[in-house]
Formats: C-alpha cells, structure tokens, sequence
C-alpha cells in the first residue's frame, strides 16, 4: 500500500513538473511572438505617431507605452488580435497626449510674455533635421523627405478619425474589419472615414505628387 | 467612376511607399530606443506572468486553510465529549458540572458535613445494591 502510494506520489509530481514546462515553453513562445510583433509594428507606429502629434519624443513615449500596456494587459490574447489592440492603444495614448499639450497650451497661454505651443513646433526646425538618415543617395533622401513632409502636412490638416483611419488602412496594411476594432466604429464609418481622407489627400497633394 | 478609383489607388500607393521609406530610413538613435522599450515591455510582460503564476495559487490555499480549519472546528467539540465520555466517569462529571453551574447548592455543600456523609454512604449503598 505504501509502495503504491509512493508511486502515486512520483507520478503526480512527475505529472506537475511537466505542466510547469510546458507552461514554461509555452510562455518562452509567446514572449518570443510578442518580441516579433512588437518589433515587426514599432518603427511604423512610431512613424504614425509622429505624424499625428508632430513631436519625435512624444511619439516615443506613446509607443512606449502602447508597448507596455499591451504587454501587460493584452498579451494572453490571441496574436491575431494584436495588431488592433495595439494601435487601438496606440491612438488611445495619442489621444491622451494630445489632451494634455492642449490643458498645458492654455494653462500656458495665461503666462505674460509665454506663446502657448500652437501645435506649429515642427515648423521652427530646420528642414535639414527632418532628413532621414541611413538612405544610400543623399538625391533620393532629400526628395524622400519632401515627398513626406508634404504627406505629413496634408495628413494633420485631416481631422482626427479621417487620419487615424488613413494610417491604418493604407500606412499600417490594416483591413477593413482590423481597423474598424482598433477604431471601435463600425466597418461602414472605417470605409467612410478613409474614402473622404483619400479624397483630401488627392486634392492637398496634387496630381504630381 | 472608374478613373477616381485608380487615381485613389495610385494616391494611396504613392502614400504608402514615402511611408515606408520614411520608416527604413529612421536614424539610429530612434531605432535603438525603440528598441530598449520593446525590450522592457517585453520584460514586463514576463514578471507579470510570473506573478500571475504566484497568485493563481493564493485562492485555492484561501479555499483550502478555510476547510481545513472549518473541519477541525466541527470535528473538536465532537471529539472532546467522546473522549469525557468514554472514560467511565462521565456521570460524575455531568453531575459535577451541573453543582457548579448551580451557584446556591455549592454554597450550601460548602458548610455541610453531614450532608457529605449522608452522600458517601447513598453511594455506598447504591453501589452494593446495583452490584
């Protein structure tokens, strides 16, 4: 009896060292999944966050902590979901950001002697700053920036929805349905939204461009 | 209608190939701290799961204190009169118990001898009758 029990015993524990294992490989699995999508979106989010609060360090620290809170809270989801919680959180932090540059500007705009950022910051800089880096002919890096500095100017003069569903239809490669979750609107306001900042962008950039 | 479409179409292309080279040619320092954020919340995505590991365990533990000590709670006092009881004397120390419940009769048996006598030899007798 009590050889039975020990075998038992064995057995059970046994049996619970390969289920910590397996949710060990399991976990090892999706960190390494995690890791691929984050690194396959970042550079891209940062880009479209960049274009929608024209500021380099506030991009950062929105995609950030799109990193983050997806990694925290929405990890156990499935993959598939990902890329529209992502940029759902994405445009959440956006929107957040943005709210509290416009609480500053106006707390700002009561200071004497202080112009409150009128969201034209990007336009001191000098233009040779914007150029990317890392393009094999300085030609083709300086018309690539102009044709994106005029994207970038005619994308801000969107309204918000318009633009958010611009980067992510045609930016992002999102469909219609992914974008539609990461908008919380429905599929019919995605086509909406994006036919009408087809329309503007058509006109704003000519038909040079 | 269908001229619109293509120039849409072509608008959008357009679009999306300045993106993504705007995206390739992101400088360096950008690209490195992007990357050190991927990396923390990655990280943090690990600790998170260990804790929740942890703490997947704190309920059942809750749940299992609480019967336990709910058993033994049943089980003592049940326990405790089988034990009294089974010693041979537990007449006497219902009997017992009840005199001092009874504050009156033990003052009274306080200061009565005779009354102790009167008792020693009714058991006596009980006894060699019953026996």
């Amino acid at each position: 009896m009590a050889g039975f029990a020990s075998l038992e015993a064995e057995r059970q524990s046994r049996a619970g060292a390969r289920v910590r294992h397996s949710g060990r490989e399991a976990w090892l699995e999706q960190s390494v999944e995690l890791n691929r999508f984050l690194a396959g979106v970042e550079r891209r989010a940062f880009r479209i966050a960049e274009v929608a609060l024209r500021d380099r360090e506030d991009a950062l620290d929105v995609v950030q902590v799109a990193m983050l809170r997806l990694a925290q809270n929405y990890v156990q989801r499935p993959s598939e979901e990902w890329q529209p919680l992502f940029y759902r959180i994405l445009y959440n932090a956006i929107n957040d950001c943005r709210r509290r540059r416009a609480v500053r500007n106006r707390l700002l705009g009561w200071l004497p002697g202080r112009r409150a950022d009128d969201e034209s910051g990007a336009e001191g800089e000098d233009p040779l700053a914007r150029v990317p880096d890392g393009a094999p002919d300085p030609a083709l890096r300086l018309m690539a920036g102009e044709a994106m500095e005029r994207l970038e100017r005619a994308l801000q003069s969107l309204p918000a929805r318009q633009q958010q569903a611009f980067a992510l239809r045609c930016l992002e490669g999102m469909d219609v349905a992914s974008t539609a979750a990461a908008m919380r609107c429905s599929e019919g306001s995605v086509k909406t939204h994006y036919f009408r900042a087809l329309q503007v962008l058509r006109e704003r950039l000519g038909e040079v461009w | 209608m269908e001229h619109d479409v293509d120039r849409h179409e072509r608008t959008s292309r357009r679009a999306r190939d300045v993106f993504d080279a705007s995206v390739e040619s992101l400088d360096d320092e950008v690209r490195s701290r992007l990357r050190g954020a991927r990396i923390a919340a990655v990280s943090s995505a690990e600790r998170r799961a260990s804790r929740s590991a942890w703490r997947a365990w704190v309920p059942a533990a809750a749940v299992a204190s609480a019967a336990i000590v709910a058993v033994l709670l049943w089980r003592s006092p049940e326990q405790l009169s089988t034990a009294t009881f089974a010693n041979g004397s537990g007449d006497g120390t219902v009997e017992a118990v009840e005199l001092l419940a009874d504050g009156d009769d033990l003052a009274m048996l306080e200061n009565d001898l005779e009354f102790y006598e009167w008792l020693d030899a009714t058991g006596l007798e009980a006894a060699g009758s019953t026996g």
